[in-house]
């Protein structure tokens, strides 16, 4: 079992490690060789130790970061899952509402970002906001489409049953939804960093966006690439706690 | 003796439309089954047997005749009938346990005893021991003996199976309808039982419904008095269902008339 296990994570995880590791290697050889300045292209080494030497200035950053891009994301997912029911429930509400729901996808998030520092200042709110509006959109979609992938035959049976509406969308619908749910939830939070990011290039004092938009000034590109590795790491993270949660929450699809 | 009719259709019609053009699918269909009576119904493919249990349970509305549910006229038999089909419609998110207790817990019995009942009869069913498994993780034949106990829990009179054991092997399926008895049996219920297995049909009922192809009507009446365990060597067993598919294999049924049978030993 054990070994298995570990067999597994070898084939998984040893691809991508020694991909890394090969590129990273090249990036650092390349720099030297080239004398390539450090405000053109640090080293790795070089990004390595202001990751170590600005660790708490960077931890704070991203704590403001990660807080706009999960309360974004609460936000998306309660009113992305409650419009999707009503969406499904009505029809004529979906016909009306959901051309606007695509067509929203096609407004750049970029042109929305100073609208929404101007109506709503500095603080953390614009950045929630953008990282709703990013993540909004798969949950949405995937919401709709897992409503509708339930078993109609199941879906009667509880009707004969005498089942009402609700009984027929928290007993049938909603579970079959789960797994579409969980799939747009990942994608969400995937991609949440690039609304909160853009919100913070645009106008803030605060958050990993803020603080490369600041290093960017000083050309301090050693730190710039030490917030991207910090906002790629939460990325990461948040992706496998959902994997994590989509694994506790679904024991149904566990083989 | 004669029994309280639990359920009687009366002169049941039903078209469809679709692009304009419509089909006539039951064209004045008569079926009733006393209190405790296990009624089949076979026919053709297409001869609206599977329209007739929706109309029953009231996902279609009929355009014309009569419903009557223990002697009183209904548009439907919505919440008091359980039914059962081909696919076993196991939720895939609910145990077995959780799955059997379905109709008790949308009628509102008390978890606990619905837990209670459940248990019992899964029991009864050969299921002891699965009760917290998945259905993914059970055989055809487990998952649909899972589906029996759901549908005798529900707790109604009268059952509508459509096909149940159909897409089962021949083993399971003859194992199948030996638990369907015994429950019979048991609990009580009356039955109505789609099948497009003459065999299977002459081994469960006690009446027997051959329909006409579309639009369905009823070609011929069945009462099999035949013992049971009832063998498919026995002499009356072999001779009623050679009359049984002799009528099913009828190609002109343009001009017929009605016929009742008695198969006795």
């Amino acid at each position: 079992m054990f070994k298995r296990a570990i067999g597994r994570l070898y084939k998984d995880y040893l691809p991508p490690a020694l991909l890394i590791v090969a590129f990273v290697g090249f990036w650092e050889v390349a720099v030297r060789l080239l004398s390539v300045p450090r405000y053109i292209l640090p080293a790795p080494s070089r990004v390595a130790s202001t990751i170590l030497a600005k660790q708490s200035l960077l931890f704070g950053h991203t704590l403001v970061t990660l807080g706009e891009i999960g309360a974004g994301f609460m936000v998306a997912l309660i009113v992305g899952v409650g419009l999707a029911v009503m969406l499904f429930h009505f029809s004529i509400l979906e016909r009306a509402i959901y051309p606007f729901i695509i067509a929203s996808q096609t407004v750049p998030v970029f042109a929305i970002a100073p609208l929404l520092i101007v109506w709503f200042g500095y603080g953390i709110i614009p950045k929630v906001i953008m990282a709703a509006i990013i993540v909004f959109f798969p949950i949405v979609v995937n919401t709709v489409d897992g409503l509708r992938s339930a078993d109609e035959d199941a879906v009667n049976l509880l009707r004969i049953m005498k089942a009402n509406r609700l009984g027929i969308l928290v007993k049938v619908r909603f579970p079959a939804a789960l797994p579409f749910i969980f799939s747009g939830a990942k994608i969400g939070v995937a991609v949440s960093a690039i609304g909160a990011v853009i919100g913070e290039w645009v106008g803030s004092t605060k958050g990993l966006g803020y603080l490369m938009i600041h290093a960017n000034a000083q050309l301090q590109i050693d730190l710039i690439f030490a917030a991207i590795f910090y906002l790629s790491v939460m990325a990461v993270g948040l992706f496998g706690l959902f994997s994590f949660i989509e694994w506790l929450s679904l024991p149904w699809r566990r083989v | 003796m004669k029994r309280n009719i639990k359920i009687k259709l009366s002169r049941i019609i039903k078209s469809f439309h679709r692009n304009g053009s419509s089909l006539k699918v039951l064209d004045g269909l008569d079926v009733e089954a006393a209190e405790g009576e296990l009624v089949s119904i076979v026919g053709p493919s297409g001869c609206g047997k599977s329209t007739l249990f929706n109309i029953v349970s009231g996902l279609v509305v009929p355009d014309g005749g009569d419903i009557y549910l223990g002697g009183r006229k209904v548009d439907n038999c919505q919440g008091m009938v359980s039914y059962m089909q081909q696919k076993d419609l196991l939720l895939p998110w609910r145990t077995v346990l959780g799955n059997a207790v379905l109709g008790l817990e949308i009628a509102g019995v008390p978890k606990k005893d619905a837990r209670r009942e459940a248990e019992r009869l899964l029991i009864e069913f050969g299921l002891e021991g699965f009760e917290k498994y998945y259905p993914s993780r059970l055989s055809g034949g487990m998952r649909q003996r899972a589906a029996l106990v759901r549908t005798i829990l529900t707790k109604k009179g009268l059952m509508l199976l459509d096909e149940p054991f159909g897409a089962l092997d021949a083993m399971t399926r003859s194992a199948m309808q030996e638990w369907l008895l015994k429950a019979w049996r048991e609990h009580g219920k009356t039955i109505l039982f789609i099948t497009h297995d003459v065999e299977e049909a002459i081994i469960l009922s006690d009446r027997i419904y051959v329909l006409t192809p579309r639009p369905g009507r009823v070609r011929a009446t069945f009462e099999v008095d035949l013992e049971r365990p009832r063998t498919i060597t026995e002499t009356s067993f072999v001779k009623l269902k050679a009359n049984l598919l002799g009528i099913l294999r009828e190609e002109d049924t343009t001009d017929y008339v009605q016929e009742s049978y008695r198969a006795a030993v």
